[in-house]
């Protein structure tokens, strides 16, 4: 891959590659790290890619595990929910987000709501991306949007 | 406005702090420097730091002699033992040796580091035995070099050997091999076995590869009302695997393809005895309240006050089970309570499990079996804290 093809994906995906890992971490400095490292780990590899399609999963793919290789190291394990707390956004100006209510499920539900919901993934694809079976999958989307839902109505969001 | 596009406008407010020309000026810089560090000479060890990482380096410096002088029993559980609490992301301060110990073994010679090793190494052969079985497979063949067990959970260890015709190296994009077994505990002395069987769940990993070598382990763990004393192991041994990217593709979707080995086509299937003495377990009945709620994860998910019973805590040498109940008027089926805990010998602590992926309680009420980063003597454990509330062991 030469210098210019590395400059398109990036413009094209970094926004998809950010978005996925900081829905895993919630955390703008690691999912910043973590999406230089697949952009790396992309512009390194001797994958022949199918199409763009292909490499955007791909790069969530590589961002996902990283990401879950970091919330299992003792750093996360002991410090994340409460040092984190904080990063949620506060969205302000948008009475309409839910992304503080969001980030408060549980990483797996983020991640997979955002593959379904923003970036418009068939279920069998994110199943391939996680690793895990369609209706694994399945489960979670319902789960996370159950839990969203009692979260909203606890938090007092209106029109749910 | 519908769910689904508060969802998406909710995702589009994430935004990258760094700038796309920022971001491709790292990566080149930092491909760059790849290539110039794998021009220069290969330097012999990394310098570790940490006290896990120095017993890591002892451990593998320990199987390679091994290879050399015939298969070392303690060394390699050793090594398992220690990958798999690693991974698990629990840590300790181990009763057998001490962190000093450790730190001058791994700087002396590696034959002189087996020996430090060897005086201050847990015993596995006192809860398990050697097996050194072998089966054949195209292109591989199956090793299994023994077992270990405590009423918890049985404890296999065994290397796959792929054929020198076959290309077993890993290679950029590509996954790392992962096993694929089943596992069943059997009471010989019953005519019928329990209807959903004793064992919980399985633990597998490929601990390491050293050439043509994938060193495995596989960890069955039992019901709590049950225990491996006496019964036999039943291990199906169903396939290797790992995912390559990008190739035979139809459509523009699939990035993945699937290299898979079988174990014949219907698996192997194994029958080990646990016809040995194994582990001692050591059980304290707590039967205490305590709130889950003082967990940040249950708190945020399930609400500001969780009732629950610490019912006991009970510990082998190699892992230890903490039975909580919660109150099933708030327990609602099919969610999963988070369990910290914190395990101590005085000032020390042993272990600390905590935040997400840490203990779980479902409908069964049972506590994860976890393992020890190392196996510890259970009659230096003096208390545990769990969910924030402390109780002394005696």
């Amino acid at each position: 891959m030469d210098e210019k093809e590395l400059t398109r994906l990036v413009e094209k995906f970094s926004g998809t590659v950010y978005r996925a890992a900081y829905c895993c971490l919630r955390n703008r400095a690691d999912a910043d790290d973590i999406t230089q490292d697949a952009f790396l780990a992309l512009y390194t590899s001797d994958t022949e890619f199918t199409g763009d399609e292909h490499i955007k999963a791909w790069l969530i793919r590589v961002a996902v595990n990283r990401c879950r290789n970091l919330l299992r190291s003792a750093r996360y394990r002991t410090t994340v929910p409460l040092d984190e707390a904080g990063e949620i956004p506060a969205a302000p100006g948008k009475p309409d987000s839910i992304l503080p209510v969001i980030m408060k499920l549980r990483p797996k539900y983020r991640v997979a709501l955002y593959m379904f919901y923003y970036e418009d993934m068939p279920v069998k694809q994110i199943s391939e991306v996680l690793g895990e079976k369609p209706t694994a999958v399945t489960t979670r989307l319902a789960r996370a949007r159950q839990q969203l839902k009692q979260l909203l109505i606890k938090e007092g969001y209106d029109e749910y | 406005m519908s769910i689904e596009k508060r969802l998406r406008e909710s995702f589009s407010e994430i935004t990258p702090p760094t700038d796309n020309g920022t971001i491709i000026r790292n990566v080149i810089e930092r491909a760059e420097n790849m290539k110039k560090n794998e021009t220069r000479k290969p330097r012999s060890n990394r310098v570790f730091v940490t006290v896990f990482a120095a017993a890591a380096v002892l451990a593998a410096a320990t199987v390679s002699v091994g290879a050399a002088t015939g298969w070392n029993f303690n060394s390699a559980f050793s090594q398992v033992n220690q990958t798999v609490a690693n991974n698990n992301g629990n840590h300790s301060v181990h009763a057998y040796s001490t962190d000093e110990v450790r730190q001058e073994a791994a700087q002396e010679p590696v034959r002189e580091s087996v020996e430090a090793v060897a005086e201050n190494q847990f015993d596995y052969l006192s809860g398990g035995k050697e097996l050194d079985l072998w089966y054949s497979f195209d292109d591989f063949k199956l090793n299994i070099k023994g077992v270990c067990a405590d009423d918890y959970m049985a404890y296999v260890l065994f290397d796959i050997v792929f054929d020198d015709d076959f290309d077993y190296s890993a290679k950029a994009g590509w996954t790392s091999w992962e096993i694929c077994t089943l596992a069943e505990a059997v009471d010989k002395s019953l005519d019928e076995q329990p209807e959903l069987g004793m064992v919980s769940g399985i633990g597998e990993e490929v601990i390491s590869q050293e050439g043509n070598v994938l060193h495995c382990s596989v960890r069955p763990h039992m019901f709590s009302e049950y225990t491996w004393a006496g019964k036999t192991l039943t291990l199906d041994f169903m396939s290797i695997r790992r995912f390559i990217p990008g190739k035979s593709e139809k459509d523009d979707v699939p990035y993945q393809d699937k290299e898979e080995l079988l174990f014949g086509g219907d698996g192997l299937h194994v029958e080990i005895p646990i016809d040995f003495p194994i582990f001692e377990t050591t059980t304290w009945e707590i039967d205490q309240p305590i709130d889950l709620a003082a967990d940040e994860y249950n708190r945020l998910y399930y609400g500001e006050e969780l009732p629950a019973t610490v019912k006991y805590f009970s510990a082998t040498p190699l892992s230890w089970r903490v039975y909580v109940e919660a109150d099933t008027s708030t327990f609602v089926k099919g969610d999963a309570y988070s369990i910290n805990v914190s395990i101590k010998s005085g000032d020390r602590t042993l272990e600390t499990v905590s935040g997400e992926g840490s203990g779980w309680i479902d409908e069964s009420g049972q506590g994860e079996i976890s393992l020890f980063a190392e196996p510890v003597d259970t009659a230096e454990i003096t208390s545990i804290t769990v969910c924030g509330q402390t109780f002394q062991l005696k």
